[in-house]
């Protein structure tokens, strides 16, 4: 077990009856980091994250939490992380108050009542209402307080922002950053929400059908996958003579409209492109574009499950080639 | 233990009012009895019954006892009282785990620092107090009953042998209750739970007074938990032999059922 991972998987398998959960699942959460599991609905997201914190067992492979297995040591594991599952349940004839009281005490740390009406008031939240009164948002928001409010190493966040307004979410996730600064806290973060992982997460993993198909820092996955260049010319035989001088073995795709031209290539390619242009002399606009998250997440849900683990040109070379 | 009694504690707060409702039923059905019995000539129903054919009298078995107090109170409190308090009991029981599966509070509940065996068993001892605490309510309201009343007292009043009697209407009401809430360790859902419980709780309750004219059926009898629960023979006859076994078989009941809901639900996923 490599001593900075807090949380490490290997081929880590979970079968409900015949059904895949999750399946050969490899990765690492280095301590101190956020890293964000990335997947559509089914990707098997939260059969992960029930099986690190021992609500199921693995059918198969290895879980550790803190060098501890997930199974054994379970106990110890919930001692030192908080966890904020997808869908909340609470006791809706209690108070919110009562709830966050009663499921607090189950931490043998007792969590000072400071710290909840702190974090209620930054979250606008009532403690003395009854949670069948609340509002989605306002039971998520009990669910980000029994988070954060005790202390601990790792945080758990299951779909973490479902059912806030961008309010709400903008402070859940200064919340977020502060503790994390604050105290190290590393956290696991799952969300189809590829735009505010994006922002908060150190590395991301993309989980589909049950598998991490990829693993890497945000910056990291920016930089591999392939850029967009954008030209646009000022008339047609400019951008036939582009076209007669581009070497499409460095191509990835190419849509053309009118005289616009749009390619993708990968990083090391551009300059090439660039040489290309040069020739050309006369353009009318040029644009390189870094794909968001979100162009690099379907990249992988557009390919086969062989072809996913990479982001290879060749994946996409069906495209029309003037 | 902290986490056990604080799970414990807030069960028992949210029924306490089902505690003193049901504790006042059976205290109010004693009083009614006692005031019933006032105007009773027990002798004339001892004559009565004389005169009954011998069939009939073996068919409704325990109607002798009526012609004594303490059977007449064992007739119509202690023997029905599966369906007084147990049929709330055997709901409460289907509930006390799937509610919280179905609510969906199981997921916090668990992915705090409490051990399984912890959660489940807060859940069992908490039906143990619920029970219990039932009983010993309607113990001591009996009891104040008993004690104002000229007829228990000309009687004679037999606190041991009343105090027995709860004791194993304790462990019945338990065994019947354990056996839902096994079922609902295994199947996780409240529905499946309560029909375990009622079709066992029926089936039970008729093996058991039907076994004498179902020959090949008869040793049906030994797997009902009815069969161990004779509050006549201890609160009338006083038979301590048959108080012994019956606190034993239901006590081995019930730890059978509490030792295989926790090993079943140490096995199981918790649905999602």
């Amino acid at each position: 077990m490599d001593e900075k991972a807090v949380i490490k998987t290997n081929a880590l398998t979970k079968y409900y009856g015949k059904s895949r959960g999750i399946e050969n699942l490899t990765f690492k959460v280095k301590k101190g980091e956020i890293f964000g599991l990335l997947g559509p609905n089914g990707a098997g997201k939260t059969t992960t994250i029930r099986v690190l914190l021992d609500l199921i067992r693995r059918t198969s492979g290895e879980a550790q939490v803190f060098g501890l297995d997930v199974k054994q040591h379970s106990t110890e594991i919930r001692r030192r992380t908080a966890y904020l599952p997808g869908e909340l349940g609470f006791y809706k004839d209690k108070t919110v108050r009562k709830n966050l009281q009663f499921l607090l005490r189950m931490y043998n740390k007792p969590v000072p009542n400071r710290r909840i009406e702190e974090l209620a008031e930054r979250l606008d939240l009532t403690l003395d209402r009854k949670v069948k009164e609340l509002s989605k948002g306002n039971k998520q928001k009990i669910g980000i307080i029994l988070t954060f409010a005790p202390e601990t190493e790792l945080l758990i966040l299951d779909e973490p922002t479902s059912g806030l307004d961008p309010f709400i979410t903008n402070d859940y996730y200064n919340i977020l950053y502060e503790q994390q600064k604050e105290a190290g806290t590393t956290v696991l973060l799952s969300s189809h929400l590829l735009g505010e992982v994006e922002k908060v997460a150190h590395r991301v993993g993309i989980i589909r059908e049950g598998t991490i198909v990829e693993s890497d820092s945000v910056d990291h996955l920016k930089e591999i996958a392939l850029k967009k260049v954008n030209i646009i010319f000022p008339t047609t035989s400019e951008l036939q003579e582009f076209n007669s001088k581009i070497n499409t073995e460095i191509v990835d795709t190419v849509q053309t409209s009118g005289t616009n031209v749009s390619l993708t290539v990968s990083r090391e390619n551009v300059t090439e492109i660039l040489d290309v242009i040069r020739q050309v002399r006369n353009i009318s606009d040029l644009d390189i574009e870094t794909p968001d998250l979100e162009d690099i997440f379907m990249k992988y849900y557009e390919t086969s499950p062989s072809s996913a683990g990479s982001l290879e040109k060749d994946e996409v070379k069906d495209e029309e080639v003037d | 233990m902290g986490q056990l009694l604080i799970i414990v504690k807030e069960y028992i707060n949210d029924k306490k009012w089902a505690i003193l409702f049901l504790a006042g039923i059976l205290g109010l059905l004693a009083i009614l009895i006692t005031y019933m019995l006032i105007d009773f000539d027990l002798e004339a129903i001892e004559d009565l019954m004389t005169y009954l054919p011998e069939g009939f009298l073996d068919f409704f078995g325990e109607m002798s006892d009526m012609t004594n107090p303490y059977g007449f109170l064992c007739i119509e409190v202690f023997s029905f009282i599966w369906l007084y308090a147990g049929i709330y009991l055997v709901y409460s029981a289907s509930s006390l785990l799937t509610q919280e599966i179905e609510e969906k509070t199981i997921e916090l509940s668990l992915s705090k620092p409490i051990t399984r065996n912890k959660f489940l068993g807060s859940k069992i001892v908490s039906l143990y107090v619920l029970i219990t605490g039932m009983m010993v309510l309607a113990f001591l309201i009996i009891s104040g009953v008993l004690a104002s009343s000229q007829i228990f007292i000309d009687e004679g009043l037999y606190w041991d042998r009343l105090w027995g009697t709860y004791v194993v209407v304790i462990l019945y009401l338990s065994a019947l209750s354990m056996i839902t809430f096994f079922g609902s360790t295994v199947f996780l859902n409240s529905k499946k739970a309560m029909v375990i419980g009622i079709v066992a709780l029926f089936m039970m309750f008729f093996i058991d007074g039907f076994y004498s004219y179902m020959e090949e059926l008869e040793n049906l009898k030994f797997f009902t938990v009815f069969f161990y629960y004779n509050p006549i023979e201890y609160l009338v006859r006083g038979d301590i032999d048959l108080f012994i076994r019956d606190i034993m078989v239901l006590a081995s009941v019930n730890a059978a059922l509490v030792i295989g809901s926790l090993v079943v639900f140490n096995k199981q996923d918790i649905p999602n």
